[in-house]
């Protein structure tokens, strides 16, 4: 067993009709990984999860979690991995004591005391029947089940969508706990609510049309990728001139405001030696830098970010 | 801060066989949650019908018992997750596919056989009304009529041929027309088929070719089916709220049934073609009468 | 349990948000020597962020000498910190310091500003938690 928590190498997916949600993507997730993936609606990131856990099939390439491929492996294996995604329904007509129940015949390592924890940490009923909840208590359940089984990869589509804030964070912080008791335990989710992903991820990934655009560490991400705004003295700024590392940027005057993916500390400072120039760097949010990146695009834009090279790649 | 990690190591490291047996109790569990009451309620018909009432004298009973348990039972365990839409959750599970078909399969299949054969035989030799006997002097103690070996096999292979082609037919469908129309047309299918083996290959080749050959087209159709099952893409459905087929179900299977009982009554091509089995079977039927009446 | 205001979108990371926190709760004196800190997985959970960024955070305000943490019991307010020889001192400072000379140098602002700036805030600093006067090893060794 390799240190690969969760692999995919040349993974491919395409629905009837022609819809290639998946294409080539490449993701190596090690064990002990809190690991985020945001993408913009479509951009394939429940397709790679659901390929992950085995709910569909390939057309190309490998998915392999825990070394293993989810179609083919015994029950015993499966129980290490849980799953939870937005789309999934539980049983309507069973109960959340029932669930629990169930899942403690199916789940070998389940621990049915913090079951209950969470089932009242949750405010969630045993004896309600699931389909007499509201979408968040089912996705409370749901998350539940997950939690309880005590796998040790957890595959999370969008486990927070329908949760008021106030649940989210709990959702968030019961998640950090998790990592506390388990060090070992890798995390794979996917959101749209970034900040949690700033919160408990240590690596982030982008995926954009079936594949993986970027894959750094968190940190790394936050501490490279700034906006860069650089004011010349003229009306505009030198012919020519390019900032270097810049993703996208964007002209306006004298101004020029890029996003910028710095390799090291001191790569502005031949900027800031021209003389009439001024240098402001600005923090960016994981959000912001998403929005850059994803945002529409003008025609300049498109140029300017051609000129200054695409979007960081691994 | 590792006491859940080596929980679960020891947990997962216990043998194999065990985990299996209980995943297994699991799905049983969950199949008791959402059918339990509907198989007391078969199993109560039959020991109503069977035992108290002594009313299943002929084996057309069982088959009509076959085809009530198919239409509700048999019906629900194959295409529950399709319904509800559960088939993201439940495949996620780790129970695998082939298990999941297996015990659903197999519940089924217990379901009917079960009650039927133990059934049959105590039709056979007059079972319930010895039963009685011991109690009352008439009325329940009277035998049933002879019958042929050929509704006995029909009983026996006609309910659980149909159970195991449907259900292995409608295991692969993704959504509900799907299943409605598979159900529709496959249980079309049998009719045809039933009708043709009995009409046409019977006579020409010997009394029990045709339970023989259905017998053979379900455990093919069941084999081939858990293969594809195995290799199903779990993705729920939305569920649709719209028109309930099943009323299609309902009717096939009560044409079905017409059919079938229809060829009980009034049928001379079976009582005088002069097959060796058959007349030996009556002729044995009518001793074991005489020593088994009070 | 003190409170920790984290902001996981503002550019900073997160752990340098709990040592720079936790530091000036020390140094404004509502977090004393012998205090104890909340621990990580309190703190995880509460603020709903991953425990490895935590564990981070308390490390290098271990390696400060803020905080230490003891096994089995949890962690503590120490003051070895104010007792940094001030060689450390100055190693620890100077990054800080470089960075506010290069942004003063940008703006073109006058040293004279910058410093009565750095005064001013160390003023504020130091009347709530005096700063101990090294001993004599110190000065020996710094």
């Amino acid at each position: 067993m390799g240190k690969l928590a969760i692999e995919a190498r040349g993974l491919r997916k395409r629905f009837r009709g022609g819809v290639v949600a998946v294409d080539g993507l490449e993701l190596e997730i090690e064990r002990g990984m809190v690991y985020g993936l945001i993408g913009r609606n479509g951009a394939g990131k429940t397709t790679t999860l659901r390929l992950l856990m085995g709910l569909l099939r390939a057309n190309a390439g490998t998915a392999r979690v825990l070394g293993m491929d989810m179609w083919t492996v015994s029950a015993a294996e499966r129980a290490r991995v849980a799953y939870v995604s937005q789309e999934q329904q539980l049983h309507d007509w069973m109960t959340v004591g029932e669930l629990c129940r169930y899942a403690a015949y199916l789940y070998p390592a389940w621990d049915q005391p913090y079951a209950e924890h969470l089932t009242k940490y949750f405010g969630l009923v045993p004896d309600r029947e699931v389909g007499r909840m509201s979408g968040g208590e089912k996705r409370k359940v749901a998350m539940l089940l997950t939690l309880a089984a005590r796998p040790e990869v957890l595959l999370l589509d969008e486990p927070a969508a329908n949760f008021d804030p106030i649940a989210r964070r709990e959702l968030i912080g019961e998640l950090a706990s998790v990592l506390v008791d388990d060090g070992g335990c890798t995390i794979l989710f996917s959101t749209h609510i970034i900040s949690d992903i700033e919160r408990i991820a240590d690596h982030v990934g982008i995926m954009d049309k079936g594949k993986l655009v970027t894959s750094a560490r968190l940190d790394e991400l936050q501490s490279t990728t700034k906006r860069v705004q650089v004011v010349f003295e003229g009306d505009t700024p030198p012919p020519g001139f390019r900032v270097p590392g810049a993703v996208r940027s964007e002209v306006s005057g004298p101004v020029v405001s890029a996003v910028v993916r710095l390799e090291r500390e001191d790569a502005l400072d031949e900027v800031r030696r021209i003389p009439g120039a001024r240098v402001n760097v600005f923090p960016l949010g994981l959000e912001d830098m998403f929005i850059e990146l994803f945002g529409a695009k003008t025609a300049q834009e498109f140029v300017e970010g051609e000129g200054n090279g695409q979007r960081g790649s691994e | 801060m590792d006491s859940v990690a080596v929980n679960r190591r020891n947990a997962t490291r216990a043998d194999g066989r065990g985990i299996r047996a209980r995943v297994i109790r699991g799905l049983l569990y969950e199949e008791w949650l959402a059918r339990g009451r509907l198989i007391m309620v078969c199993m109560a018909i039959w020991v109503i019908g069977a035992w108290v009432l002594s009313t299943f004298t002929h084996p057309a009973w069982y088959m009509a018992w076959g085809f009530l348990v198919l239409a509700t039972v048999g019906s629900q365990l194959a295409r529950a997750d399709v319904f509800e839409g559960t088939e993201e959750f439940a495949f996620a599970l780790p129970a695998t596919r082939l298990t999941r078909y297996l015990v659903r399969f197999a519940l089924g299949l217990g379901l009917l056989l079960i009650p039927t054969c133990v059934g049959l035989l105590a039709t056979r030799f007059n079972v319930p009304q010895a039963l009685w006997g011991l109690i009352v002097e008439s009325g329940f103690t009277e035998a049933g009529p002879a019958v042929g070996a050929e509704w006995y096999a029909r009983a026996l292979t006609y309910p659980t041929a149909a159970f195991a082609l449907l259900f292995g037919l409608t295991a692969l469908c993704q959504s509900r027309t799907q299943f409605s129309s598979t159900t529709g047309l496959g249980s079309l299918g049998l009719v045809v088929l039933t009708v043709f083996l009995e009409r046409w290959l019977q006579p020409r080749t010997s009394w029990w070719t045709p339970f023989a050959v259905l017998a053979l087209t379900a455990v093919v159709a069941v084999v081939t089916s858990a293969f594809l099952y195995m290799r199903k893409e779990g993705v729920s459905r939305p569920v649709r709220q719209g028109h309930d087929r099943r009323w299609i179900v309902v009717v096939i299977a009560g044409a079905l049934l017409f059919l079938l009982l229809l060829f009980s009554t009034g049928r001379p091509s079976v009582r005088h073609t002069p097959t060796p089995g058959s007349e030996t079977d009556s002729h044995k039927h009518e001793t074991t009468n005489t020593n088994g009446g009070f | 349990m003190l409170h920790f205001q984290i902001n996981p979108s503002s550019g900073v990371s997160v752990y340098r948000q709990i040592m720079d926190q936790m530091k000036y709760y020390v140094v404004s004196g509502m977090l004393r020597y012998g205090d104890q800190v909340p621990s990580i997985r309190e703190l995880a959970r509460s603020l709903a962020v991953n425990p490895t960024t935590i564990v981070k955070a308390y490390t290098e305000l271990e390696h400060e000498g803020v905080i230490e943490m003891q096994q089995g019991k949890g962690a503590f307010v120490t003051d070895s910190g104010r007792r940094m020889s001030p060689a450390r001192q100055e190693a620890a400072l100077r990054p800080q310091a470089r960075q506010l000379a290069v942004e003063a140098g940008q703006m073109g602002a006058a040293e004279n500003l910058v410093l009565r700036v750095v005064k001013e805030e160390l003023g504020h600093v130091n009347r709530s938690a005096p700063i101990a006067e090294p001993t004599d090893k110190e000065k020996r060794d710094g």
